[in-house]
């Protein structure tokens, strides 16, 4: 009982900390859009780099370990990702989509490659050697990130079952439709229909909201 | 395949088609991205977990200790050429005899360069005969996207189900008239304007939906021709398609969030 309360406490003295390190950054820099941050970025500014780790780190931490379900590879992986963004800033064109799209991509395609890397080893792994990651609760959570989850959950509590499994299998499991058919025992027409008609489904609940949610 | 090629799902066969017709096609370009924008939102369904501050600690010092390693590499190079200041003694010069082996290893060396010199102007026309091909497919797309506003626009205003909206000119521009025309189930809009005057430098004529006159939502932003005519091709967003008034401001070029009231050049009557 001692424990897990000198445990919370630590826990709580790191989100103050942190909130405090976010709170002495100057109000313009809390104005700055993300494209502006990625252009500093790419002129070797490392404060730019830290306020976008910071505003960012932890929906895309979320989705690696989301996929790959281990903290210690999520975490290697998130490093890679922002190296990827200090090397790769003056890459990205924001005629071609939006930052948020650009980074959380990144992010998945970079765990995707972890998975894959990690192959038949780590599907091996029982749930029980499996690390153990504590969701973040929501009073932790910035209210923002709330809203636009509850947004997202909202919509997606829309679709059917099947149509959920075909988006989820492929996004955070990286499975082609030819391998989500097989998995499931599904011909391939069916698969191809339920994502496409959950993909356009979703399109239509998000509406004019996706814009704000990105 | 968009939204399946968004998720990254799509089999190598059909992958490689749609790579294809995307190489070539802006418009399918620009859907991908608003697909893949919906396939990004599903992040927001991983249980939300924090990482621990040594991700911070690690990347920065992996980013300074390779900033320092490049710059040690500078510094060494610096004083290899200061070095470089020793007088060498005068050597006696050797008669040069050739042996026949020299001399044909020569003449093998001056063919091999007369060869590659003939690649490398070979691959220089066929590098300026595809630049020319480029130029020939982009005209060609420009051309195709030009038709396909144009079929668009003519949906819009030749479709018997379209709502038309006449606006009359106002203020600065008394003369001015213009037409809206748009589809109530697609958003899709074409507004057609004639004698328009034109607009100070940085500015731009800008419309707005209005279904609640506290609050317009903005549209684009557009700029006549030296006639003073323009077409203008927007959506109207879902909650506005019910907007019963409609008129056009004078704005900063980028546009406005609110309109300048007193810039109103063109409304709809109420």
């Amino acid at each position: 009982m001692v424990d897990d309360l000198i445990a919370l406490t630590n826990r709580q003295s790191s989100i103050v900390n942190r909130q405090s390190s976010i709170k002495t950054l100057t109000f313009s820099q809390s104005q700055i859009s993300d494209t502006e941050l990625l252009s500093a970025i790419s002129s070797g500014d490392e404060d730019a780099l830290a306020y976008l780790f910071e505003r960012y780190r932890t929906i895309l931490f979320s989705v690696i370990v989301r996929i790959v379900y281990s903290r210690e590879e999520a975490e290697d992986v998130l490093q890679e990702v922002f190296l990827q963004v200090w090397h790769k800033a003056r890459d990205y064109d924001e005629s071609r989509g939006k930052p948020f799209t650009w980074l959380v991509t990144l992010a998945r395609s970079r765990a995707i490659d972890r998975l894959r890397s990690l192959g038949a080893r780590a599907r091996a792994v029982d749930e029980a050697t499996r690390d153990v990651v504590e969701p973040v609760s929501d009073a932790e959570l910035d209210s923002i990130y709330t809203q636009k989850q509850e947004r997202v959950q909202r919509a997606l509590s829309e679709l059917p079952e099947e149509q959920k499994r075909v988006l989820f299998m492929a996004y955070f499991e990286g499975c082609s439709q030819s391998e989500i058919a097989e998995r499931l025992s599904a011909p391939l027409g069916t698969v191809k229909t339920r994502m496409r008609s959950g993909m356009i489904r979703l399109r239509e609940l998000f509406g004019d909201a996706l814009k704000e949610l990105i | 395949m968009l939204p399946a090629y968004a998720l990254d799902s799509l089999d190598a066969e059909d992958m490689c088609e749609l790579e294809n017709y995307l190489q070539t096609n802006e418009v399918l370009r620009y859907e991908l991205e608003e697909w893949r924008e919906t396939a990004s939102l599903l992040a927001y369904t991983a249980p939300v977990i924090e990482p621990s501050d040594s991700v911070r600690e690690k990347l920065f010092a992996n980013i300074r200790l390779k900033n320092t390693a490049q710059k040690d590499v500078a510094p060494i190079e610096e004083k290899t050429a200061q070095s470089n200041n020793v007088i060498p003694f005068p050597t006696q010069k050797t008669k040069s005899t050739w042996n026949a082996f020299q001399v044909v290893m020569a003449v093998a060396a001056s063919v091999a360069i007369v060869f590659l010199a003939s690649l490398l102007w070979m691959t220089i026309q066929d590098n300026k005969r595809n630049q020319t091909e480029i130029a020939e497919l982009k005209r060609s797309l420009e051309q195709t996207q030009k038709d396909l506003a144009q079929t668009q626009e003519e949906n819009v205003l030749g479709s018997p189900e379209a709502n038309k909206v006449a606006l009359a000119g106002l203020g600065t521009a008394p003369k001015a008239q213009a037409f809206l025309a748009y589809d109530k189930k697609t958003g899709n809009a074409v507004l057609v304007a004639d004698n328009l005057p034109s607009v100070p430098a940085g500015k731009a004529y800008q419309i707005w939906y209005i279904t609640d006159m506290s609050n317009p939502t903005p549209g684009k932003t557009f700029k006549p021709d030296a006639n003073g005519k323009a077409v203008l091709r927007d959506r109207i967003p879902s909650g506005s398609i019910q907007a019963s008034v409609f008129a056009v401001t004078i704005e900063d070029e980028k546009g406005a969030t609110s309109p300048a009231l007193d810039t109103i050049c063109l409304k709809s009557a109420s």
